[in-house]
């Protein structure tokens, strides 16, 4: 008899009871969540100083983009102004019934241009204005009266200034109220004097007559004083420089060569200043009723991120740029500059310099005097 | 584990309600720049072709048939002066409306974002404005809508008076009624003597 013995592999030992499936720690799932939170929080500061950037970048480029705009208006209206000089007698005290005293160069206009508020003759001389202004006329075809409009070849006083101040009256007035949450603007502005045709008193107030430098400013003073015909034309401008030039090549009538600010040596630049100065030779003659021909632009403008730093440093004082005392000197051009943008670099802010030279259509000038 | 989860919950919601406002805001401030930009193109473009550029302000009625101001168009005025020329239309008629060419599509504000209406907040779309021109125009749906319009000019100004401080204020749609304004909104001023435009956020 064969036994079969059968023998069947030992199976393992099933085990007693199933072994715990093990879970995450308290510790490792907080170490989890920490590292997570560091991601996160480092994604999160990447994400926000990547934003900050492109806030800065937006801010730089639309701001510059509206500074050019407005240099670019100005360098339009100037190189179109006008003083439509005429030659005619010269009388003792404008009294025709004298026998006249010369023939020379006349105009019922005015071209002013220099300091604001600084210098010797400053050509505003109040608010909190800066840089340099220029003021003078043009057929710019501006008229508020309905009957008017279309009449294209209109003259109108026009005039470019820096001020510097709080947007209140220029923004609507809901965003001044108690609860209107829009901050005020400190800024430096580059304003337009516009005075429609209707309004413009440069004959009315006989210029010709006039013998006091206040009275021969007084078209565009009393002008200013009308907040109606001043308009922003671009915020940001910390600086406005408006050189007369001569061109190269310029000789004096006696064949001397001239410098470039041989016009204008302290920038100061105004066709009438022989009503007003004792002397009735020198440039007060040179540039009697003659416009410059050439009037070198500078501009320059900070960002907006900048300019919200200068208020948060100066709240609504003007902030000072170390602008004091420069752009005195017509001879320190290149200097004063220089100086202005160590100023604006040691400030940490940043800038940009529009700069060109405008030729004005108007001035006839040959090449000499 | 319940309070980590808690945490983490917490900073979820937190987080979404602030992306929520971030997005209407970013939303908004593109809205608001859109505009902007077509005024801004709108001037240059009646600058460079020395020619009025027409600028419009559209009423749009909705799906639900609500109207709100929230579509702008630019473009120019082309009239037809020979009588014998194609298009030629009687300027003494009674409903002459000086042909319009818009200048591109319309732009229009992204769903939830109006113009208020007030005259206080929105002086562009008031409709007692004597410097703005009304009309309706009928689309080619059939569909009327009112808009309010005004020119930029050849010389880089408007044609809207300096007196009057000229804006249009943007609001979330829901937040409209009442007529108060807002402490969410973008305002944008037109300059008229300079036709440059300005942005104010709270």
């Amino acid at each position: 008899m064969t036994a079969f013995i059968c023998h069947t592999p030992a199976r393992p030992a099933a085990p007693r009871c199933c072994p715990r499936v093990r879970g995450f720690t308290l510790i490792e799932l907080l170490l989890s969540v920490t590292i997570l939170s560091v991601v996160l929080m480092t994604t999160t500061s990447m994400l926000n100083a990547s934003l900050g950037q492109l806030r800065i970048a937006e801010a730089r480029n639309g701001q510059f983009r509206e500074v050019q705009a407005a240099f670019e208006t100005m360098c339009r209206r100037l190189e179109a102004c006008e003083i439509n000089p005429y030659y005619d007698y010269v009388y003792t005290s404008n009294d025709t019934n004298t026998v006249p005293t010369g023939y020379k160069l006349q105009s019922d206009l005015h071209f002013v241009s220099g300091p604001a508020n600084a210098g010797t003759a400053p050509v505003i001389g109040s608010g909190n204005r800066t840089g340099h202004a220029v003021f003078f006329h043009g057929t710019y075809g501006l008229s508020e009266q309905k009957e008017w409009k279309g009449l294209d070849t209109l003259l109108n006083s026009w005039g470019y200034f820096l001020e510097f101040g709080s947007d209140d009256t220029l923004r609507p007035s809901f965003l001044n109220s108690s609860s209107g949450p829009v901050a005020s603007r400190y800024r430096f502005r580059l304003k337009e004097l516009q005075v429609p045709a209707e309004m413009m008193r440069t004959y009315a107030l006989k210029l010709n007559t006039q013998t006091t430098r206040a009275k021969v400013q007084e078209w565009y003073t009393t002008a200013l004083a009308d907040s109606s015909n001043v308009h922003t034309v671009a915020e940001n401008i910390v600086a406005c420089v408006i050189f007369p030039m001569v061109p190269d090549g310029s000789t004096t009538s006696t064949g001397a060569t001239l410098k470039p600010e041989a016009l204008a040596p302290a920038y100061g630049y105004d066709t009438r200043s022989y009503q007003y100065t004792s002397s009735t030779s020198g440039l007060a003659e040179v540039t009697r009723h003659r416009l410059p021909p050439l009037l070198r632009l500078t501009l320059v403008a900070v960002d907006d991120v900048s300019a919200t730093r200068l208020q948060d440093t100066n709240g609504s004082a003007m902030p000072s740029l170390g602008l004091d005392g420069l752009f005195l000197d017509a001879s320190k051009y290149d200097n004063d500059i220089r100086t202005l943008e160590d100023t604006l670099v040691g400030q940490k802010l940043n800038y940009r310099v529009f700069s060109t030279t405008v030729r004005l259509r108007n001035a006839r000038w040959n090449g000499t005097y | 584990m319940l309070i980590v989860v808690a945490v983490m919950g917490l900073m979820l919601a937190m987080a979404g309600t602030g992306a929520g406002s971030l997005m209407t805001t970013l939303r908004m401030k593109e809205a608001i720049q859109t505009v902007g930009n077509a005024m801004e193109h709108a001037r240059q473009v009646a600058m460079t072709s020395n020619r009025e550029v027409v600028f419009r302000i559209y009423k749009v009625t909705n799906d639900m048939g609500e109207e709100s101001w929230r579509s702008v168009e630019y473009g120019t005025v082309d009239v037809v002066i020979n009588p014998d020329d194609a298009g030629y239309k009687d300027p003494t008629a009674a409903d002459y409306e000086p042909p319009f060419t818009p200048s591109g599509a319309p732009e229009t504000l992204p769903e939830g974002l109006v113009f208020h209406p007030s005259a206080t907040y929105s002086t562009l779309i008031s409709e007692n404005q004597a410097d703005l021109m009304k009309g309706t125009e009928t689309a080619t749906s059939g569909a009327t809508r009112s808009y309010v319009s005004f020119r930029f000019l050849p010389d880089g100004r408007c044609s809207l008076g300096a007196s009057q401080k000229w804006t249009l204020t943007l609001v979330k749609e829901a937040e409209v009624s009442g007529g108060s304004l807002p402490s969410n909104f973008a305002t944008m001023q037109l300059e008229p003597a300079t036709a440059r435009v300005r942005f104010f956020r709270p």
